[in-house]
């Protein structure tokens, strides 16, 4: 067997990303010099490109999703207005929602670090308990929501390497969701952290008495291409609530 | 923490539920059997989220929940999956790679394919699962994926190259 049907026979598991280092490696060399080999390659790849165009477009209908989602026990009415925030369609990204005291203002940069840490801490789960009790009775019991009452903060701990932040884990009617707070800081008056890092993006809104913020995971979901209105919509709903309430 | 619980379930169990529809049909043959199929899956893997290790790969454990699901349907299913392992069948060549294959074509050229077959390419080609996670997901030899796969490669291309359909064989679908 020569060079190129050795080569040949092993395209398949090559655009697999199944072939050892070694052979890789010289699979690459002979692909480098031999365009004939090289074009086999690409007519092996752009097929694959072509099935999964084909074989992929089926989706599960919107009555599975339903069906399969009423199975899930109903979530609180406090995880469902964070779900609301949830920009509709979404099914892959996740969305946090974030309150903070107005007069509490960071730079940008910290900001966007302790939501990305606050995604991950919420997603993960990974939560190690710290000084719980240290900011509420600080800042005696800021009201994080305050529709409904009886709101009650379980938990509260750093999240990643943010000092000047706490994940709040709130319950409500036996139910928990998670809120990032900002600690009070000094700086620049009204600067609203954005985000932009990896696949995470945020937004934020000013009302009177609140900044809120919605952080979105854009992996793998086309449907938040035009996320931001949206958003925008119901930041300011929930913050008109929130001051009317 | 349930509703902790439930977002780590849709976000990570619930987004693959096309995708496990999509192998269910594959398998089952027909929409509703299908449905029915993935929600069983969707309500074991909840039921036993728990055990799931965060960060592991979720979506190959679907994936085996959703074959074990299908096979207490189907009882013939390791038969049919198994059915061209045990025979010395050498897949015609096709004499070229066929690029210029248009979606209905795929779609009829694959539907072709004997079940053992379809699975591991829509598995692999078309869904990217790797060798390991198929070969847990089916509980076969790793080498058995590969060869399965390899032949499977090989009547895809020689349909779609030769355009109509070969004879059917004995048990073969369709």
């Amino acid at each position: 067997m020569n060079d190129c049907a050795r080569v040949i026979a092993l395209l398949d598991v090559y655009l697999d990303d199944e072939t050892a280092p070694e052979t890789n490696a010289v699979v690459q060399q002979h692909l480098d010099r031999c365009a004939s080999c090289a074009a086999r390659l690409q007519s092996v790849r752009a097929l694959r490109v072509a099935m999964r165009a084909a074989l992929r477009r089926d989706r599960a209908p919107a009555s599975l999703h339903a069906r399969v989602r009423s199975l899930l026990p109903a979530p609180s009415p406090l995880a469902a207005l964070i779900r609301t925030w949830i920009v509709p369609a979404a099914a892959t990204a996740v969305a946090v929602w974030i309150v903070l005291p107005w007069r509490t203002s960071e730079p940008a940069g910290e900001a966007a670090s302790a939501m990305a840490a606050h995604v991950v801490c919420a997603l993960e789960g990974s939560q190690t308990v710290r000084d719980a009790h240290y900011y509420w009775s600080a800042q005696n019991s800021m009201p994080i929501v305050t529709s409904g009452g009886g709101i009650r903060v379980v938990d509260a701990h750093t999240c990643g390497q943010q000092p000047d932040y706490r994940h709040v884990i709130v319950e409500e009617g036996g139910s928990r969701a998670s809120v990032l707070i900002a600690v009070a800081g000094e700086g620049p008056e009204g600067r609203l952290p954005t985000l932009r890092r990896g696949s995470l993006e945020s937004i934020g809104v000013r009302g009177a008495g609140y900044r809120a913020f919605v952080v979105v995971d854009r992996s793998g979901s086309p449907a938040l291409r035009n996320w931001r209105e949206p958003a925008l919509e119901r930041l300011q709903q929930f913050l008109k609530h929130q001051e009317g309430s | 923490m349930a509703d902790l619980r439930r977002a780590r379930f849709e976000t990570e169990a619930l987004v693959h539920v096309d995708e496990l529809f999509r192998a269910a049909r594959r398998v089952m043959g027909e929409t509703s059997a299908a449905e029915d199929v993935v929600q069983d899956t969707c309500l074991r893997a909840w039921q036993a989220f728990d055990r799931y290790e965060a960060g592991t790969n979720c979506r190959a454990w679907l994936y085996k929940i959703l074959f074990r699901a299908i096979a207490a349907r189907r009882r013939e299913l390791q038969r049919e999956l198994a059915m061209f392992d045990d025979q010395l069948v050498n897949e015609p060549h096709a004499s070229a790679v066929t690029t210029a294959a248009d979606a209905h074509q795929i779609q009829q050229a694959f539907d072709e394919l004997p079940l053992a077959f379809a699975t591991v390419i829509q598995m692999v080609d078309v869904e990217g699962l790797s060798y390991r996670e198929v070969a847990d997901v089916l509980d076969l030899p790793v080498g058995t994926v590969m060869s399965r796969l390899h032949r499977a490669r090989r009547r895809l291309r020689h349909l779609l190259s030769s355009g109509p359909a070969l004879p059917k064989r004995h048990g073969e679908r369709r």
